[in-house]
């Protein structure tokens, strides 16, 4: 049965990042309607482009770095993409501001591809900046949080994409739910799976005997059967990431089969 | 010196280590326990003031969840205490506890 559309997109507007796109669209605004006015300086210019493409890389490795199963998925889901597109700003502005600044920035500002490249890692690296300006009457650090916005903004991402993501994982799980049960009790599927999954890996020992401790945590909780499963599911599917992890699945129910025809 | 190499760093993004905050995702045993909890958590949030007592619970989710079995279901609760999708309102000492969907 098709899905209606109306509520697949009342879902997409109301879970739409709607604070920091409108904090973000007047912080542009205001920057460029109070101070930035002769936007001409950045006409032309192709190392533009390359501010951008660093303050953006910076923000993907950010939120590839969390995601280590599907890091791709992650970094194209839509909060990943405003992420990384608040960076690359981030990285046009700095730009415009060495510049704008010509009499501060000094030969840098004269360098057009020096100046980009400044651009674009400076601003990642000082908005990622908590300097301690001085020390309080009790001797306490009073900090200037420069990483408050990026730190606020990579939290809403982080937490946006993992909503992002339960479902489809969940989805998945569910899918293969019925093929892991039939690989047999939780400790016979738990083995067959690892099996499967190291013939697909390398740098296996270390894993293998961290699983190990894993199901064996799992095996004795006082959990219902069916909690157990599914906690095997998603230990696999984070470890193999979504495109693997049903054919992980279906290799393991094959080496069962063989293992009984081997009998 | 140190310091300022401490603040201006962007080592994190290449070694992993550091001040980098990590995502929330919940742990593997999390997802199922939520996951399999669905309709203990669709049930509740029907009932009047989001509360059921666990006897009532196990009732109402029975065509959902096969072959429930009570204390296996208590650590169920349990565990979604922990997590803070429900909080045991009132304890009863026969382990009819009322539960109230949080979340």
């Amino acid at each position: 049965m098709s899905q209606p559309i109306l509520p697949n997109v009342s879902e997409r507007l109301s879970d739409w990042p709607w604070w920091p796109t409108i904090g973000v669209g007047l912080s542009v605004l205001g920057i460029y309607v109070v101070w930035l006015q002769p936007l001409s300086l950045l006409a032309g210019d192709k190392t533009i482009g390359l501010s951008a493409l660093l303050g953006a890389t910076i923000g993907m490795i950010e939120v590839a770095k969390r995601y280590r199963d599907e890091p791709l998925k992650a970094v194209l889901s839509p909060w990943g993409m405003i992420y990384m597109i608040i960076n690359a700003l981030f990285g046009v502005v700095a730009l415009y501001f060495i510049y704008h600044f010509r009499n501060v920035f000094g030969a840098l500002a004269d360098n057009r591809l020096l100046a980009a490249f400044a651009a674009g890692v400076g601003a990642a690296g000082v908005l990622r900046t908590r300097i301690s300006i001085f020390k309080s009457p009790d001797g306490q650090d009073v900090a200037l949080p420069l990483d408050y916005l990026i730190s606020e903004l990579l939290a809403q991402a982080n937490k946006q994409i993992d909503r992002h993501r339960a479902k489809s994982r969940r989805d998945l799980v569910e899918r293969c739910m019925g093929d892991i049960r039939a690989l047999g009790p939780f400790k016979e599927a738990a083995d067959y799976l690892l099996s499967s999954l190291l013939a697909f890996q390398s740098d296996q020992e270390k894993q293998k005997s961290e699983l190990n401790t894993t199901i064996d945590s799992y095996e004795k909780l006082a959990l219902p059967e069916d909690i157990k499963y599914l906690a095997l599911g998603f230990v696999f599917l984070s470890l193999v990431g979504e495109r693997h992890f049903e054919q992980v699945v279906k290799n393991a129910g094959k080496l069962r089969v063989e293992k009984s025809l081997r009998r | 010196m140190e310091n300022l190499s401490k603040h201006f760093s962007l080592d994190y993004l290449v070694t992993g280590s550091g001040r980098a905050p990590s995502s929330n995702q919940p742990s593997p045993l999390d997802e199922a326990v939520v996951m399999y909890s669905a309709p203990f958590l669709r049930a509740l949030r029907a009932a009047p003031n989001r509360e059921l007592k666990f006897h009532e619970l196990l009732k109402q989710t029975a065509p959902e969840i096969q072959n429930p079995n009570f204390d296996q279901s208590l650590h169920v609760i349990r565990s979604l205490e922990k997590l803070k999708f429900v909080e045991v309102a009132q304890e009863d000492p026969y382990g009819n506890h009322l539960i109230r969907a949080v979340l």
